[in-house]
């Protein structure tokens, strides 16, 4: 009995998702019909149709927030995994106030830092693709996710290492760096999504068709779409944006999913 | 060795001061200014006297306030029951059950919004509910408290699925013998999870209820996807006014005013936190 509740309540969570996969293959003359279908009656292509008229601009969407997505949590993980490493490897006084420091900009709400962000990244001369990778490497959640992980690393590790005469270098390379897999694998099923889909951002950053990321590219073709004559609210072609926008969320959680479930108690924060 | 370790810090560090603490110091300098898209005047406090006077801001407040009145129970009340019922199944079910709920929190706002914005639409899926028992249709979406209530379901049915991990994290670190023992003393399945486990997880309770504060404040996707911030500012939170400030009216000075306003008002309720919790131990 209690699994079956267990089960349902599981269920009813997912559902919207369900439900937004099955609305964006329903023309526009079924969606609105209640009681909601579970199977489309009439499977249609027609809403993404819409999307796939851009054809070679989608693909460059995608290929846009692949790199700024790649590059970005690549970054991340070297400069602020660096950071981790030295603080929880030798522990110096000045490092300190690193942690200090850090902890107080993720007490920072991210809404009272976007006007300044904005108008730093003009002030730097950053544009396009290049502004949304330098603003999205600094993530202290990540810092802290993977500064605990290191300090729960045994240091008999690295002293006996050190005695048999490894350099400080070999003993990231060959020693840390392989015992970190699981929390980078953490970072990047918490962080990589993050940065993918941060819509609100990337919109104020990305102007031209060419440079948009996939998230910013598609909301644009949905808005003018929804501005468009003759187009009345049409929930079908925003779900099948949705799922759009969807799948390379799936691809990332796909790759990142054996990490996760020991993740999850890892870190249990998004943002 | 010491050199290795500065090194291996110092990018983190430059980082660090080019756009957080540069991005704090600013924010402070430019509220200071009156702009116009990017022509600045100075005008010292001028725009904290205007803050004052403008009503859209404060109902923003209210509504970030609203929010969290309306998510917080939602959130906390579902997940404690749910916690309550899988931390008796075994560990590959709970994992399980983790996962399904963890996968509307991985799944980007702007998706979400798009399939409640269907199901709160006026002939949809609420309606439908509520007019088989005869009610309705109401305007989910374009009346204030109505739409905030959308708003703070959709908010929530999203952001569930983290709290219940560390409920849950936090019920299975209690240790076994304690159960055993009130079990031996006769206390009831009922007993044990009211008076024994709810007052030991406590402090996790108290630390969602102040990120869900905090997250109530800075809802943004689905006012900007599912109500655009209307009827006249009823469902905007502080930080979709202030990027609607920003970014629709160009007025980044007094947008930054009302960021350090928001960053005062978060820094509050963390302090405040912070106190509860080192007073209720």
């Amino acid at each position: 009995m209690r699994a079956i509740v267990l089960f349902a309540l599981c269920i009813l969570f997912l559902l919207p998702l369900y439900f937004l996969i099955v609305g964006s293959f329903t023309p526009m003359v079924g969606i609105m019909k209640m009681p909601p279908r579970f199977i489309p009656a009439k499977p249609t292509l027609e809403n993404y149709d819409k999307f796939m008229q851009y054809g070679g601009l989608l693909l460059r969407w995608l290929a846009n927030s692949a790199i700024a997505t790649i590059i970005s949590i690549g970054l991340n993980i070297i400069i602020m995994g660096a950071a981790a490493y030295a603080l929880a490897l030798y522990r110096l006084k000045p490092l300190k106030y690193i942690y200090f420091a850090f902890a107080a900009t993720m007490m920072v709400s991210r809404y009272s830092t976007i006007i300044p962000l904005f108008v730093l990244a003009r002030i730097y001369q950053l544009r396009g693709l290049v502004a949304v990778i330098a603003t999205s490497i600094f993530i202290p959640g990540s810092f802290f996710l993977m500064h605990d992980f290191m300090k729960k690393i045994p240091r008999d590790f690295v002293d006996s290492a050190r005695i048999d005469g490894a350099g400080e270098v070999r003993i990231l390379l060959r020693i840390m760096l392989p015992l970190c897999k699981p929390v980078v694998g953490v970072v990047v099923a918490i962080f990589a999504g993050a940065i993918y889909s941060d819509f609100m951002w990337q919109r104020l950053l990305l102007q031209g068709e060419e440079q948009m990321t996939f998230v910013v590219g598609i909301m644009t073709r949905l808005y003018i779409l929804s501005t468009q004559g003759g187009y009345i609210h049409n929930y079908g072609v925003e779900m099948a944006s949705g799922v759009l926008i969807l799948l390379p969320m799936v691809a990332i959680f796909l790759w990142s999913n054996r990490y996760f479930i020991g993740g999850l108690t890892l870190g249990g924060i998004k943002e | 060795m010491k050199r290795v370790a500065y090194l291996m810090a110092l990018p983190s560090v430059i980082l660090f001061f080019l756009f957080p603490a540069a991005s704090i110091y600013l924010v402070g300098h430019l509220s200071l200014f009156k702009s116009d898209y990017l022509n600045y005047k100075f005008v010292g406090v001028l725009n904290y006297v205007t803050i004052l006077q403008d009503a859209k801001f404060w109902t923003s407040v209210l509504n970030g306030l609203f929010y969290c009145a309306a998510i917080t129970p939602m959130v906390v009340i579902i997940a404690l029951a749910i916690a309550f019922l899988a931390c008796e199944f075994p560990p590959k079910i709970q994992n399980a059950v983790k996962f399904a709920l963890y996968i509307p929190v991985l799944t980007a706002g702007i998706i979400i919004a798009n399939v409640w914005k269907w199901i709160f639409a006026p002939t949809g899926v609420v309606n439908w509910l509520i007019g088989l028992v005869g009610l309705g249709p109401w305007p989910w979406l374009t009346e204030a408290t109505l739409a905030k209530l959308s708003i703070s379901i959709t908010m929530s049915s999203t952001v569930f699925g983290i709290y219940l991990i560390m409920i849950l994290a936090s019920i299975m670190a209690i240790p076994k013998q304690l159960f055993e023992a009130a079990r031996i003393d006769g206390a009831s399945p009922l007993q044990i999870k009211l008076r024994i486990v709810l007052p030991i997880i406590m402090p996790t309770i108290l630390l969602i209820v102040m990120f869900l504060i905090i997250q109530s404040m800075q809802i943004w996707e689905f006012v900007w996807m599912m109500t655009s911030g209307g009827p006249a500012g009823g469902s905007a939170t502080p930080a979709f006014n202030i990027y609607e400030t920003a970014f629709t009216y160009g007025q980044y000075g007094l947008a930054s005013a009302k960021s350090l306003i928001l960053m005062l008002i978060i820094l509050l309720v963390v302090l405040i936190q912070k106190r509860i919790e080192r007073w209720s131990r």
